[in-house]
């Protein structure tokens, strides 16, 4: 009985905080309980304030790679190219037949008339076939002829039908607003970037949840069938998925709740840390929200963690405060004894933990950025609430006699479960798992070789597969000649010159350069229109379809061109690259591609001249500074540019990322233990870990992107915790004269224990995401269930068995003799 | 087509790049004239923009956008990429013989080839054009101006007025000359016709028409010799019978040759719109036009019946051979005709894209070129189940 009493009074030596601090810290917290109460309701009530603060933000920007070359490249030109980004299409598909009855023209009429009036609509810009900008055009003997598609006269007769339909024809409309099979056709519909009716930017989740009221549901019936995609759409159907998370809380909450009464068998121990980890969540929500941080896709996780991890580590010392209870403590003495046994091991795990989230802030993407400040934030107020807070709670309260009964019971027990486990650490048994781990390392570094970067689904990756807004999408993309994954580079050169005779022949070349590479469809911009226009200028002869070298004709064909395909001052025109899809490899090709060919075409000028103006340039052609127009191209934009961009960015990120990760668990560990073979007893476990993750990535076809990048940093933070806490027991158990195998299971009834509860608890936390609608949630919560449960069967097979090899009970013993003299290791 | 799928707003680019203080000279020689790239290698030339196709004896020769030029040995499912010294839009190709080939386009370009289309060499430019042009120009300027003074004070109004307005249109033409000399502004060829190894004419925008005696060694300039006062647009060159040529063109412009180039006079056609071709079988002609208009005749184009062919979309290019004839057009029109070229029937090809024009393969099977590239069809103008692809190996050299 006297050992098991040392248990959780007495520590091995640890050396960030020192043994003769311990006693101060205990005295400061205990002595004023009541004032560590009320200092820390207060804060809680700021923070709580702080919690009417949150809000959702869903501006792109944060969840890309704002330094890197390309989107600084597209940022400089992002105002000149913004409408294209919110705009929505809407399809009305009928199921009998198709378009041209009088009835789909009537549904399609009033449709148009209801998105109209919806909010948001940039009236002036929509397009259907009943708006008066779709027009058809043809050459006769009097020269251009045109109209709107639907007549003035029309009546919804055959006779005008038939005529829509010769119409549509001469449009040129077939596979843009009228899809290639006729049975639906498209109202397309730019947004205005500010609600006209409050002056504030518009919001995509109240535009998205009109149209989904206003007219899929109004609408859609067996007879139409109503499709809508755009980003803003998107961003809508993102942040109401968002919104499922509050549920996926309460679900994983009472869960955990459930698995903590059990474990505890006591009301109270059940309540107090679910409270004191909500109100780390409070804290960490609150403060992040009172410092302007607003709440993301991803950081709308961390409460999650917060909670989980808050949990976890509550565990450890109602766990604690239950054994010294059983042992007839006082409530206050049983909490304070818990404290003491704990806050070192505690505060390291959670220190690591929130150096490790603090690694990701090396990968410059908002979002993760983002992640990494709320996650350790978060952490670092765990230590406040679950390492204070609750221990002085649990000092008011006290464990329920149940509770007490429950934990004197288990620790009295012949425990077969962890009597099994601890045979791991007999050197008999040990080489089993060792093997094992070896063989499926190995295994998994190899398998792991095919790890792809990037997303890999088709349509928006963000959600899922068969999520409304992708089976809306794949029906456009089904239907209409127009593919998703856009790639934009952007041809810069001088005001007033984008449509010079050079500058519009580059771009030629390079748009039929680049539909010569694998994996692009087509390529469109002002060349397009151009030859488009030149041709209908003389009378739709398709030999005309070229570029003009006589300036005058130049002007004319892009008189009307789309706002889009060039800016305002004509210094710079986009060429439009329509890809296959967004894998990495594509991406990759593409850019390489477009790299190769701005080593051959930019011009090597000074850039003072992509500032000239024109009178300015022709004086310095004429003086000879420069021989022609500057032109040079510029990469990108579009989803799939920007795409691109942060696949380089994760690219490069992995590696060091990891590194980094690895090291600060490293420093932490050594620093603590002093030992090189208590280091590797605890990081192994997780490496394995970490190598059969990026197997089971592959494995699932996840890419490593900007949502399973931080998966990693916090896989490998938090399961840490498992091995540090182990380890610590252990360690004590062998310092207190224990075979290896006995002081493993010593450890593994106390701590491995609430470690075992701890990876649950922690599993359950995130396999909830698993059911999100956002497709990245889902993945981190897939991967970090999976990290969650094998870092804890790591930890709890794994370190002993690497353990049984690598510690030498007896040189611990002598160095333990050494520093502290005779003196036992317990207190 | 159909991709801009956006709408944009202008704002002022922020592209202002203030000057580093070393006045660096710049040196801007990254991109070349299309007249001086060589057309790239690719693998999807076949799908890209053609706009003539003819044969060469059993062979198949396609002429079109970034300086393609493709032939096939297998009437038209494999194809095999010339290599051309420009990137320039061809519109059109002639051969005669196996070997001997021109091709003409944009930019006032002429190419030729010795080995069957393989490799090609410019012979002629729209630079040398607008010399030729002008130096034609300041001629004829010379002469209506000496013809002017000649019959100043004559006793015919008539003959003073004709005078005065030849002037002018001569004028106008020396200013057009110099202006298209000074801006670099050269006009595209539309059609060429070779009828022997030497001779040879080609046709283009704004009147312009180069005859060659040497197989394309020196093109002289022959647009005077053409009674078109207007400079409309000359759209194709065709040899009607043994010794004539019809060249057709814009607005309803016909003109015909009975001794081979030498002299030029003007038909009557039966429509004033574009025409854009005319073919010739046994002793029947058939011109094809604007918005579908298509015209027979039976006496040499003294006298046209109009052919319904119940479309109205633009006929841009027709083949003929004893067996009947095919014209095909924007919208992937396509009109029949039987032996006798008569009975039109039109169908569409799947896709609508526009065709330029058309020829029939040994095979019986057409060959269309046009905005999707090569497309084969039967007959009825339904595409064929194997369609044309490149020669992998050969088309990347």
């Amino acid at each position: 009985m006297s050992e098991q009493k040392h248990h959780y009074s007495s520590e091995p030596e640890h050396y960030i905080l020192s043994s003769e601090s311990q006693p101060f810290l205990e005295r400061l917290i205990f002595n004023n309980r009541s004032l560590v109460i009320i200092v820390l309701m207060a804060l809680t009530a700021l923070f709580g304030y702080g919690l009417t603060k949150v809000s959702l933000d869903a501006s792109i920007e944060k969840y890309i790679p704002l330094n890197h070359e390309y989107i600084q490249n597209y940022l400089e030109h992002k105002d000149e190219m913004k409408s294209g980004v919110a705009n929505v299409k809407i399809a009305v598909e009928t199921t009998s037949g198709d378009i041209f009855t009088q009835e789909y023209m009537d549904t399609l009429s009033k449709i148009s008339d209801d998105i109209f009036f919806v909010t948001g609509v940039d009236r002036s810009g929509m397009e259907s076939l009943w708006t008066p900008n779709v027009r058809w055009m043809e050459v006769t003997e009097e020269g251009f002829q045109g109209g709107p598609v639907i007549p003035s006269t029309y009546d919804g007769s055959a006779n005008s039908l038939e005529q829509v339909r010769q119409n549509v024809l001469k449009s040129g409309q077939v596979g843009r607003l009228v899809a290639n099979n006729f049975e639906s056709s498209i109202i397309n519909v730019p947004l205005v970037e500010y609600n006209p009716d409050t002056g504030e930017k518009l919001s995509y989740a109240t535009f998205s949840a009109d149209l989904e009221e206003k007219i899929r549901s109004k609408y859609g019936s067996d007879e139409y069938r109503i499709y809508i995609t755009g980003t803003p759409k998107k961003l809508g159907d993102l942040l109401e998925g968002a919104q499922s998370i509050a549920l996926f809380f309460l679900a994983a909450m009472v869960m955990t709740a459930v698995l903590l009464y059990l474990y505890s068998r006591c009301i109270r121990g059940t309540i107090v840390p679910i409270v004191a980890s909500l109100i780390a969540v409070v804290w960490q929500l609150g403060s992040l929200a009172l410092l302007g941080f607003t709440i993301d896709l991803y950081s709308v996780l961390v409460p999650f963690l917060v909670f989980a991890i808050g949990i976890s580590h509550g565990v450890q010392i109602i766990n604690g405060i239950a054994i010294e209870s059983g042992k007839g403590a006082s409530p206050v003495q049983a909490a304070r004894h818990a404290f003491r046994g704990l806050y070192v091991p505690g505060m390291l795990a959670l220190l690591s933990d929130a150096i490790g989230f603090l690694t990701l802030l090396f990968i410059d993407i908002g979002v993760i950025q983002e992640l990494a400040i709320a996650a350790s934030v978060g952490v670092a107020m765990i230590i406040v609430t679950n390492l204070v807070l609750l221990p002085v709670i649990m000092s008011y309260i006290g464990i329920s006699q149940p509770g007490v009964d429950h934990a004197h019971k288990a620790s009295q027990s012949k425990a077969p479960v962890w009597r099994g486990l601890s045979t791991f650490a007999n050197r008999k048994l040990a080489p089993v798992p060792i093997v094992i781990a070896i063989a499926m390392g190995i295994g998994g570094y190899f398998y792991s070789q095919d790890l792809k970067i990037g997303d890999l689904d088709k349509g928006a990756p963000e959600l899922r597969a068969d999520s409304r807004y992708n089976q809306d999408n794949a029906f456009m993309v089904g239907n209409y000649s127009t593919s998703s994954d856009v790639f934009v580079v952007m041809v810069e050169t001088a005001p007033e010159r984008c449509n010079a005779y050079k500058v519009m022949d580059a771009m030629d070349r390079f748009m039929w350069y680049m539909e010569n590479v694998p994996g692009v469809q087509s390529a469109t911009s002002l060349v397009t229109v151009s030859k488009l226009v030149t041709k209908s200028m003389n009378e739709g002869n398709l030999n005309w379809s070229a570029l003009s070298r006589n300036q005058t004709v130049l002007n004319t064909s892009i008189q009307r061109a789309p706002g889009a395909l060039l800016n305002s001052d004509c210094s710079m025109a986009p060429v439009i690259i329509y890809l296959n899809d967004h894998k990495a490899e594509t991406l990759e090709t593409v850019v390489a591609a477009v790299e190769n060919f701005k080593d051959n075409y930019d011009d090597d000028v000074d850039m003072k001249f992509y500032g000239y103006r024109y009178n300015e340039l022709e004086q310095a052609i004429e003086d000879g500074e420069i021989d022609s127009v500057p032109v040079r191209f510029q990469l990108a934009s579009g989803n799939a540019g920007i795409e691109a961009a942060t696949n380089q960015v994760i690219a490069d990120a992995q590696g060091t990322m990891l590194i980094f990760v690895y090291v600060v668990v490293f420093v932490l560990c050594f620093i603590t233990f002093r030992s090189l073979r208590a280091v590797a007893c605890i990081l192994i476990p997780l490496a394995l870990t970490s190598i059969l993750s990026q197997a089971l990535m592959t494995y699932l076809d996840i890419g490593v992107k900007v949502a399973t990048l931080p998966v990693i940093a916090l896989g490998v933070g938090i399961g840490v915790d498992y091995g540090i806490y182990i380890y610590n027991r252990l360690e004590v158990m062998i310092l207190s004269g224990k075979s290896m195998q006995e002081a493993f299971f010593e450890t593994l009834r106390s701590t491995g224990k609430a470690v075992s509860f701890t990876g649950v608890t922690l599993a359950i936390g995130v396999a909830t995401w698993i059911l999100s609608p956002i497709k990245f949630q889902a993945d981190m919560g897939i991967l970090l269930t999976f990290m969650f449960l094998w870092n804890m069967l790591g930890a709890l097979i794994l370190l002993p068995a690497l353990a049984s090899f690598l510690l030498k009970p007896e040189s611990m013993l002598a160095r333990h003799k050494k520093k502290h003299g005779d003196v036992p290791p317990a207190g | 087509m159909g991709k801009q799928n956006s709408k944009r707003t202008r704002l002022f680019s922020g592209l202002i790049v203030t000057g580093a203080l070393a006045t660096s000279l710049g040196v801007s020689a990254q991109w070349q004239d299309p007249l001086q790239t060589p057309a790239m290698a690719s693998q999807q030339a076949h799908q890209s923009l053609l706009l003539d196709v003819t044969d060469r004896e059993s062979d198949v020769v396609s002429v079109g956008a970034h300086g393609h030029i493709l032939v096939s040995e297998d009437n038209g499912f494999t194809w095999e990429q010339g290599r051309v010294p420009v990137t320039t839009t061809l519109t059109a190709v002639d051969f005669y013989g196996i070997d001997k080939g021109w091709a003409v386009g944009h930019d006032g370009v002429i190419l030729n080839s010795v080995d069957g289309g393989k490799s090609w060499v410019k012979q002629f430019d729209g630079f040398k054009a607008n010399e030729a042009m002008l130096v034609s120009a300041r001629n004829n300027l010379n002469i209506a101006e000496e013809r002017a003074k000649a019959v100043e004070g004559s006793e015919s109004d008539l003959e003073v007025d004709q005078a005065m307005m030849a002037l002018e249109n001569a004028e106008f033409a020396f200013q057009d000359a110099e202006y298209d000399l000074e801006t670099g502004s050269t006009k595209p060829f539309l059609d060429v016709y070779f009828w022997s190894a030497k001779d040879g004419i080609a046709v283009g925008a704004y009147g312009m028409a180069f005859q060659t005696m040497d197989g394309g060694e020196e093109w002289f300039e022959i647009s005077s010799r053409l009674p078109n006062p207007n400079r409309l647009h000359l759209n194709t060159i065709t040899r009607v019978g043994d010794y004539s040529l019809t060249i057709v063109g814009e607005m309803g412009l016909m003109l015909r040759s009975d001794d081979m180039g030498e002299t030029w006079n003007s038909q009557v056609a039966p429509y004033d719109g574009s025409l854009f071709g005319l073919i010739d079988e046994g002793n029947t002609q058939i011109l094809f036009a604007l918005r579908g208009h298509t015209y027979r005749s039976t006496d040499d184009g003294i006298t046209w019946t109009a052919l319904d062919t119940g479309l109205e979309q633009t006929l841009l290019g027709g083949f003929s051979s004893e067996r009947g004839a095919m014209l095909v057009g924007n919208g992937g029109s396509v009109v029949t005709l039987n032996a006798q070229l008569e009975a039109p029937e039109n169908a569409t090809i799947t896709g609508r894209t526009g065709a330029a024009a058309v020829l029939r393969s040994e095979a019986g099977h057409y060959i269309i070129a046009g905005e999707a590239g090569i497309q084969l069809v039967d007959r009825e103008g339904k595409l064929l189940q194997q369609q044309a692809e490149m020669n992998g190996e050969k088309g990347n050299e």
